[in-house]
């Protein structure tokens, strides 16, 4: 199984944090499965042609958070029986994201509630609605 | 951790040019450096020195604790090494040369062999004067995986290869990492390879060995900040504690590019910056912690964006505080 991580040098973000991130990123959107089995150490590494001990940082720290779990010689495998995380948990991995949206905008002179305006307008398109085909009819 | 390699003082000197000076430099053990430094820096006269091929002018050198010219043979076998321009022998085919160094180390991995030939796609019954530039290289490369070395000297191992093979090489080295505590030295010149297999970095520039130190690390302290030229004016003496590599001031902004140094405070190095600017804002205005952040933009660099702020021409000699 492959895991199509992208890594991105120049975001301050150390190489296993990114890889660990987009692990637990998938495991979130339903991409991996409890039980099922990662690629072992050396083929990740193989694959992004990485250093093999940046992929052993980033599994120990999902390890850690109990995302995934090591069997002795059988590999690592997303962990049996972990619940799709609290809310909280899950948006810890976007808060980032929210802190950049927060300073750029302020940076640019927004006040807090143009920035509100903003994620509720992003919000508002993913809302569901009528259909693409709906929709399509309608603006004829 | 032991090292593998030590150098002390290290220098040579070829007729009035001095190819490398001064240069005090540690690989440990288990660690994969990326040696980076543009051409003519000094990195094949270091690694030549290593290897015992040239003798210092000055200080010395050891690998795994013996002079490179007085190594017994055994340790001469725990170094790989494979030059930019791989000589091989201008007779007989790929799988005799083979064959012929099979024999010469004890240690020879023959799986890893058969491996390697499959991977690469050998033809062992061409000529070696036949074979490519690329294939050459692939054959090099096996000789000083196979022979069972604990060290790795490559010198330049991807110039001249394709992306693919690039990649493949770069992966299969990852396997050859996984496979114990063993180290690799990768002098080269093309940034973006090297950035994902390295633990280190090692710079040299004008024969100097300008940075050396873990890659997360360097990654923390070079880093381009960009602030307001009124933000500039106020904060000026706070930058001086940090090793300017380069700085542009106009009237409207400054932008400039710090080496920062964690030995006065044990904090992470982005808020580490504004912390120390922090402190001067505060004591003279009202400005929030908040506000000094929306004031200074502090970005991050790959290794490329260091090597070039640490290589530059300009690097070093600029005085900001007269902008």
């Amino acid at each position: 199984m492959k895991l199509h991580i992208r890594i991105n040098p120049s975001s301050g973000q150390p190489f296993y944090r990114q890889i660990a991130d987009q692990v637990k990123a998938d495991f979130l959107r339903g991409f991996l499965e409890a039980g099922e089995q990662l690629p072992s150490v050396r083929e990740l590494a193989a694959e992004l042609a990485m250093n093999p001990t940046t992929i052993v940082k980033a599994y120990d720290l999902l390890e850690n958070e109990r995302l995934i779990v090591r069997r002795q010689g059988k590999g690592a495998f997303v962990a049996d029986g972990k619940q799709p995380m609290h809310a909280k948990e899950r948006a810890q991995i976007l808060r980032e994201l929210a802190a950049r949206l927060a300073l750029e905008g302020r940076r640019l002179g927004l006040e807090e509630h143009d920035i509100e305006a903003l994620l509720q307008a992003e919000l508002k398109k993913l809302r569901p609605g009528p259909s693409r085909a709906q929709r399509k009819k309608t603006k004829r | 951790m032991s090292n593998v390699i030590e150098t002390h003082s290290l220098g040579k000197i070829y007729g009035t040019e001095q190819a490398v000076r001064d240069l005090d430099w540690q690989v440990e053990q288990g660690t994969a450096v990326a040696f980076l430094g543009p051409n003519g820096a000094g990195k094949t006269t270091t690694i030549k020195m290593l290897l015992g091929f040239t003798h210092p002018s000055r200080g010395s050198c050891e690998v795994f604790g013996a002079e490179p010219w007085n190594m017994p043979p055994e340790t001469r076998m725990r170094i790989g090494y494979v030059p930019d321009e791989p000589c091989l022998p201008t007779f007989g085919t790929a799988g005799s040369i083979l064959d012929y160094h099979r024999t010469l180390y004890p240690c020879w991995d023959r799986k890893l062999e058969r491996e390697l030939i499959e991977l690469f796609q050998l033809s062992l019954k061409k000529q070696i004067s036949k074979l490519s530039k690329g294939q050459a290289r692939r054959v090099a490369i096996v000789l000083a995986l196979c022979q069972g070395s604990e060290l790795l000297l490559l010198d330049e191992p991807t110039a001249g290869l394709d992306v693919a093979a690039r990649r493949e090489l770069l992966g299969l080295l990852t396997g050859w990492l996984a496979d114990g505590d063993r180290s690799l030295v990768f002098s080269t010149h093309l940034v973006g390879d090297v950035e994902r297999i390295a633990t280190h970095a090692s710079f040299m520039q004008r024969g100097r060995l300008v940075a050396s130190d873990e890659l997360e690390a360097l990654k923390a302290d070079v880093k381009r900040i960009r602030m307001t030229r009124e933000i500039w004016d106020r904060t000026r003496p706070s930058w001086e504690q940090t090793e300017l590599l380069s700085s542009e001031v106009d009237e409207h902004r400054a932008v400039l590019c710090v080496r920062e140094f964690r030995t006065q405070s044990s904090a992470v190095l982005a808020p580490y910056a504004s912390a120390m600017v922090e402190s001067t804002l505060t004591a003279d205005s009202d400005m929030s912690s908040s506000a000094i952040d929306q004031a200074i933009d502090v970005v991050h660099l790959s290794l490329e964006d260091i090597y070039l702020e640490l290589t530059s021409n300009n690097a070093r000699n600029v005085e900001p505080c007269r902008a």
